[in-house]
């Protein structure tokens, strides 16, 4: 497998100060990057323009969802076979990319997602996410049958034929649990993978707060009851 | 004898008819509208027991019951419906978003620039 066929997508919204950092340790991997950011407001792209990556702004704020979508469609539009999405915020290691490939293509696994919970890095992870990523977890479960020890993880690999099946409409972050519903309506070949989350004071406060993850249940309702 | 709440009701009436005359466009046909919608409410706030009978015959009580029986359901719906719109609207604005942005792609040649 040639680095070269494979993207790695990286959704950004405001995140200049970590976001050179995080691709240089992807282009140190040589895999094609597509930078997406998300209607920054700081100069993401100032730092971005000289290196040779695809950058793509979206003119507005639309979400992680969006941004991962836009990603896979351009992907999709130059043919890569593996795909790649990767949190532009520094707290995934680019090491794991390979070895998530490696499974995948190997076993032939459709989709792989990373998961914090099956290394030690788990012990990391604040207490208060925890509780809320278990909560998750089991709500992912009980409306998609999937049971995964990481509900809302941004590591994913997958191949370019899961890619054209994935048909994710929400836009924020309730698109994690969507992407279930196209597993399960596809009946895509899955697994976990066990991966590094790095927990920064950055991370931690630029992340996901725990009150979003009442506005990820509401969108997933909504997006049940209106098709 | 006017009490209180139909005086109360009635200038709420003729305000919003006020407010929508003033933002929407004033064609007959909207003035008509207008004026047929408030006469329906003040018959109704005026002579209350209008809407009694009809309500005894749906064996909803009092007319007042009815009526908010009523507009509750209808305010339900029209909430469906905007969620719903509001929602088809976001994903047309993602739609138009997304084409724009991977035909503006910034460096189109980069990665391409180092696999040479």
């Amino acid at each position: 497998m040639s680095p070269y066929s494979t993207c790695v997508i990286v959704p950004t919204y405001n995140e200049a100060t970590v976001i050179k950092e995080t691709i240089m340790g992807l282009l140190n991997r040589n895999y094609i990057i597509i930078v997406v950011d998300d209607g920054s407001s700081d100069n993401t792209y100032e730092i971005l323009y000289d290196l040779p990556i695809f950058y793509l702004s979206h003119l507005t704020n639309l979400g992680q969802g969006a941004a991962i979508k836009t990603g896979i469609e351009f992907g999709l539009n130059k043919g890569y076979e593996y795909f790649v999405t990767f949190d532009g915020d520094g707290q995934h290691n680019p090491e794991d990319i390979k070895h998530m490939l490696n499974h995948m293509i190997v076993n032939k696994y459709d989709i792989i997602f990373g998961s914090r919970f099956l290394t030690n890095s788990s012990k990391s992870v604040p207490k208060l996410r925890k509780m809320l990523l278990m909560c998750a977890r089991y709500f992912n479960f009980a409306i998609t049958q999937i049971l995964l020890s990481d509900a809302h993880n941004g590591l994913r690999t997958f191949t370019k034929e899961t890619a054209k099946l994935l048909r994710f409409r929400e836009n924020k972050m309730a698109h994690a649990t969507e992407i279930l519903f196209d597993v399960k309506h596809n009946q895509l070949k899955y697994t976990e993978f066990p991966m590094q989350v790095l927990y920064t004071a950055y991370s931690i406060n630029k992340g996901q707060t725990e009150f979003d993850g009442f506005k990820v249940l509401q969108d997933i309702l909504l997006n049940k009851i209106f098709r | 004898m006017i009490t209180s709440i139909q005086l109360l009701l009635i200038i709420c009436i003729l305000a919003i008819g006020a407010y929508f005359y003033s933002k929407f466009n004033a064609s007959r046909l909207a003035v008509v509208i207008g004026v047929l919608i408030i006469t329906i409410c003040g018959t109704l706030i005026f002579f209350p027991y209008t809407t009694t009978r009809l309500a005894n015959l749906l064996g909803a009580g009092r007319g007042v019951d009815m009526l908010f029986y009523f507009s509750f359901l209808l305010l339900f719906f029209i909430v469906i419906k905007l969620f719903s719109k509001i929602r088809k609207q976001q994903e047309q604005i993602t739609e138009i978003v997304r084409k724009e942005s991977i035909k503006d792609v910034k460096n189109p040649k980069g990665p391409l620039n180092r696999m040479e």
